[in-house]
């Protein structure tokens, strides 16, 4: 991690630098301050993440002639799928962090690391840190932010250091699997589980799973309690549930309608809907709303949205022609009932993509057509997965699911399946 | 002399852009529904791993009567695909089946165990494998191309036959062999490079 963090310093400052550098320029040339002055057609993409760096290869797939930029703040590209694997302590950080060098190496697509700060809809210009970028076309994908503040006493560096969320993979990920290496034997983990929708539905328990699979090996009469905002498991409960009677019948206990209402940094205890809970090592995932960019940018169509809502059929927003925005901080009343995963924001960024490169070009856009699967280890070497097919719905104007549904067990393959599912998923976005 | 060069560039890209604008976005139906595919199946369906089938080359009419086995529960045993499956229609199967099969097919990169592989040869050459998948194993007429793909996937493919998950004359050879000479077959088969 070390390495990553300097990395992440050494990246940072030739940011700041190139920014400056540019804010003379600005200063020179007053009126604009446009970096990289667009000659052709251009595609900008906002957020590298699956769904961002998928729209940006999709894209260039489609129709080479057009200029595609990608704008990022993080250099490194960590895996969020998978990234529950590192806390259950099968896998390492290396093995899901990666680089976005052959999306520029392979397909020409030019990457700027930096921070996006406002967005200009009429004259099509995102303006970054490091400079105004023009676009004919923006594909956002602002990815999730935590609400911290709808929790008592977890809106503090403290407390958010104490209860690392981990549903963003990167420092928070090694920090809580750090917890729970350090915890004593005999110690209790809470893991609490944030109101639907959030980012993949069943990662917060397919993480107890792997957590309480971890406590059996390693820490000998230590507990995890999962305390759950929702009335019952989100996604595959059934499958979740066997898996725990069969293997953490004394190791793992689930409470659900148990929203946390306040944390308490100083002693670790935890207060739910359902009474207090004394934990060692605690990961607090809060309710979640649209990444901040989304927000920053004017992206928001209600006063009270906290996701993006955007037309079903291209993925363009609501408040801006020519933006369309994917992945996770989509809305799902208005592009429809798709879970919030890496694999639908795969979909999502080919869906987009095509749309704004045929738009570009003076033709009609396509029919979406997107897969979900995923898979969710419950131990070592089993996993359950969720699979299913969507297509676009004339009548209700929304993205349907056209077939699906879980595994009927769980089993070595799918978990086969599972590892290299993240293989094939991760050359599609990344090379 | 440059004026001349300048104008010819004009006259090229204003030949050439409308063109370029209308090639460009090409997308046929198979590949509409397809590239979602690749979600698993990696881009232009080359698998990386081992469990999951490359798709990109292998033969359109074997994948279109897989897919349909798939669509109506002949073929339970893949568990996911017999799901997905049921998304497609006949005709968005067959366009699928045409997108992936109109690429080049690719190798694994899977490493082989080379003393199961040469048992796999030998194995393969007394139970006629070559005959219907080609001397190679790249496949003949709606018979699958089997050489250079993933081999745990070739394997799980081959129980799958042998406990008569999938129904098939032509492969019921492998009742009769045990799993250790089914993994042979695999490593064989996957491991071949050319």
């Amino acid at each position: 991690m070390s390495i990553t963090r300097r990395n992440f310093i050494k990246y940072t400052s030739a940011a700041v630098a190139g920014a400056s550098v540019f804010g003379q320029v600005h200063i020179a040339s007053a009126a604009t301050g446009v970096i990289m002055p667009k000659k052709g057609k251009r595609i900008v993409v906002l957020g590298g993440g699956w769904g961002g760096c998928t729209a940006a290869k999709y894209a260039k797939m489609e129709d080479p002639s057009v200029e595609v930029i990608l704008v990022e703040r993080d250099p490194k590209f960590i895996s969020c799928p998978i990234s529950n694997l590192v806390i259950g302590g099968q896998k390492t950080m290396k093995d899901i962090t990666f680089t976005r060098d052959k999306l520029a190496k392979n397909y020409g697509i030019k990457i700027v690391y930096t921070e996006a700060t406002a967005l200009d809809a009429v004259k099509k210009t995102l303006t970054t840190k490091a400079g105004v970028l023009e676009y004919d076309k923006l594909i956002v994908s602002p990815g999730i932010s935590y609400d911290y503040a709808a929790i008592e006493g977890l809106d503090n560096p403290v407390a958010i250091k104490k209860f690392p969320a981990a549903f963003k993979a990167g420092a928070e990920t090694v920090a809580l699997r750090e917890k729970l290496v350090a915890m004593k034997p005999g110690g209790v983990v809470v893991l609490a589980v944030p109101p639907a929708p959030y980012r993949c539905p069943p990662g917060p328990y397919e993480r107890a799973s792997l957590i309480a699979n971890y406590l059996k090996k390693n820490k000998k009469g230590s507990k995890i309690i999962i305390v759950d905002a929702n009335d019952d498991v989100t996604s595959k409960g059934p499958l979740f549930k066997k898996a725990w009677a069969d293997y953490y019948k004394d190791i793992l206990e689930y409470i659900p309608d148990a929203a946390v209402t306040k944390v308490d940094a100083s002693t670790g205890v935890i207060t739910t809907e359902q009474g207090e809970i004394k934990s060692d090592v605690a990961n607090i995932i809060p309710t979640m709303t649209a990444g901040k960019s989304a927000f920053d940018l004017g992206l928001m169509n209600k006063p009270d949205d906290k996701f993006v809502r955007a037309d079903a059929y291209t993925l363009e927003s609501y408040n801006f022609k020519d933006v369309y925005v994917v992945g996770d901080s989509t809305h799902n009343g208005a592009v429809g009932g798709v879970p919030k995963s890496g694999y639908i924001a795969n979909s999502m960024g080919k869906v987009a993509a095509s749309a704004a490169v045929r738009t570009l070009n003076g033709q009609e856009p396509l029919a979406p057509s997107l897969i979900n699967t995923c898979y969710s280890m419950v131990n070592d070497d089993e996993a359950i997965f969720v699979a299913a097919t969507y297509k676009y719905d004339a009548v209700s104007k929304r993205i349907i699911s056209a077939a699906g549904g879980t595994s009927p067990e769980r089993s070595v393959l799918f978990g086969h399946h599972a590892e290299d599912w993240a293989l094939g998923i991760w050359n599609d976005i990344l090379a | 002399m440059q004026k001349l060069r300048l104008f010819y560039c004009v006259v090229a890209a204003a030949v050439l852009i409308p063109a370029a604008a209308f090639a460009a976005s090409a997308v046929s139906e198979g590949e509409r529904l397809g590239r979602p595919c690749a979600g698993c199946h990696a881009t232009n369906g080359y698998a990386p791993g081992e469990y999951i089938a490359r798709i990109g080359g292998q033969n359109a009419d074997y994948m279109t009567k897989v897919m349909k086995e798939f669509a109506t529960g002949k073929r339970p045993g893949s568990v996911e695909m017999s799901l997905l499956a049921k998304g497609y229609s006949e005709a968005d199967i067959a366009a699928i089946s045409e997108y992936y099969g109109g690429k080049a097919w690719k190798n694994s990169t899977n490493k082989i165990d080379s003393k199961k592989s040469a048992a796999g040869l030998k194995l393969a050459k007394v139970s006629g494998c070559f005959d219907c998948h080609g001397a190679k194993g790249e496949g003949i007429d709606s018979f699958p191309r089997i050489g250079g793909q993933n081999s745990g996937y070739l394997y799980e493919a081959l129980k799958r036959y042998k406990a008569d998950k999938i129904a098939s004359e032509e492969m019921a050879l492998v009742k009769d062999m045990s799993e250790s000479q089914l993994e042979s077959l695999a490593q064989y088969f996957s491991g071949i490079r050319k």
